[in-house]
């Protein structure tokens, strides 16, 4: 070691064993990947991170229905059950609070007035102030608390409030009645309460896909049933209770 | 870039290699050289005739090929310019490449002292120049030669490895 500082320091001459200059007399050229390298390592690291940042910020999260109803817990705490066949999506890291959806689901969002829930379909687009509420293809039915209800690109659009429900037709926001179960097959049941009979058979016209008809429609029923009982059973409860004939047309 | 664009990926890895191959041991090499001949122009033209030849056999092991046909390069050299004379010291390849390395990183710190430092160090200790010479040479006072010899050897003993700290010390 000693013997090596003697020797550098005895024999020390200024500019020369450059690496460089030895590369160019003997290459006849300047090194060159020498100057090019780091830029290509600062582009590729550049365009790496950017790259994970945008899939990063992109990231969709999606829940889907597909033979049973499912419900899932959204990243801001509410709550959501999709009907079968549904599907829910959206991008945590851009807003949690913006869904979009493809077909019925039953919302309960939690209250959050710095920062709206909102629900985009093919055609509506709605913006919630806090509630309860249920979303089939064009249609709106609200529970509780109350909801912005807009055509899909257009910000103008009319409050729904608890009890209330709405439809798109032809572009434009409707109210109109509200069914007494719009999202049976959520919560699991029929529920009545003093219902025209007219309304009561329409609804499990529609739920059962058949046409039920009765010739004593000025009754008025409360009750309650199972989503899960046969058709026959609820209709001769309801025949029980009422003393009425109900006729099912296939 | 300019010149040669059309390049193929062979050929940029290929030129990276030889790079790194120039970068990391083209001065151990020539100090390697310069142990033989004590003469540094002599020595870098083996060093650059000897990367020369590299070029046209593409050696398996380019390093342990260039530091022997480093070393024979020397050996004949030697000859033809003292023929009676007795060989050097002979080294093991891997401590000759050994030594070499650290010669170059000495050789290294040397060349990044401060212009004045280094001109008060080597004129010193290669030139064998007494501190009132160095002094009338550079047109600075002894006391500020003996301080920048310090503050020289200072620098050195920092960069280089703990080992050699102690025997500066002494030096």
């Amino acid at each position: 070691m000693k013997q090596s500082f003697d020797f550098v320091l005895t024999h020390f001459k200024d500019g020369v064993f450059d690496w460089k200059k030895g590369y160019h007399s003997v290459c006849g050229q300047k090194p060159r990947t020498f100057r090019i390298m780091p830029w290509l390592y600062a582009a590729a690291a550049v365009a790496l991170a950017a790259f994970i940042f945008v899939r990063y910020e992109n990231h969709t999260a999606r829940y889907l229905a597909y033979d049973t109803a499912q419900s899932f817990t959204l990243p801001d705490g509410s709550r959501v059950i999709l009907k079968p066949g549904s599907e829910l999506s959206l991008m945590p890291r851009r807003n949690p609070r913006s869904v979009e959806l493809t077909g019925t689901a039953l919302f309960s969002v939690v209250k959050d007035p710095q920062r709206p829930f909102t629900v985009k379909t093919d055609v509506s687009y709605t913006k919630v102030l806090g509630t309860v509420f249920h979303i089939a293809g064009s249609r709106l039915d609200v529970f509780e608390g109350k909801v912005l209800f807009c055509n899909a690109g257009n910000p103008e659009g009319i409050v729904v409030s608890a009890g209330e429900s709405a439809s798109i037709s032809e572009g434009e926001p409707l109210k109109d009645a509200q069914a007494p179960n719009p999202a049976v097959w959520a919560t699991g049941k029929f529920v009545y309460e003093d219902t025209p009979m007219e309304t009561v058979l329409e609804e499990l016209s529609a739920f059962f896909d058949t046409k039920l008809y009765c010739q004593d429609s000025g009754k008025r029923l409360t009750a309650e049933f199972a989503a899960g009982s046969s058709l026959e059973d609820i209709i001769g409860l309801i025949e029980t209770a009422l003393d009425v004939t109900i006729t099912i047309e296939k | 870039m300019t010149g040669n664009s059309t390049i193929s990926l062979f050929g940029i890895l290929y030129i990276m290699e030889l790079e790194k191959l120039f970068k990391e041991y083209y001065r151990p090499l020539c100090l390697y050289a310069l142990r033989f001949t004590l003469d540094a122009d002599a020595a870098e033209d083996i060093v650059q005739e000897c990367f020369t030849a590299l070029l046209s056999h593409q050696a398996d092991k380019p390093v342990p090929y260039l530091y022997a046909s480093v070393r024979n390069r020397s050996l004949m050299w030697l000859r033809s310019r003292k023929p009676m004379e007795e060989l050097p010291e002979d080294l093991p390849m891997e401590d000759a490449i050994d030594r070499s390395m650290e010669d170059a990183r000495l050789w290294e710190a040397v060349e990044k002292l401060p212009l004045q430092r280094r001109k008060c160090l080597v004129m010193s200790k290669r030139d064998g120049m007494s501190y009132a010479d160095i002094a009338t040479e550079l047109g600075i006072s002894q006391n500020t030669v003996r301080n920048n010899i310090s503050k020289a050897l200072d620098t050195l003993r920092h960069t280089l490895p703990a080992s050699l700290n102690f025997i500066l010390l002494f030096f």
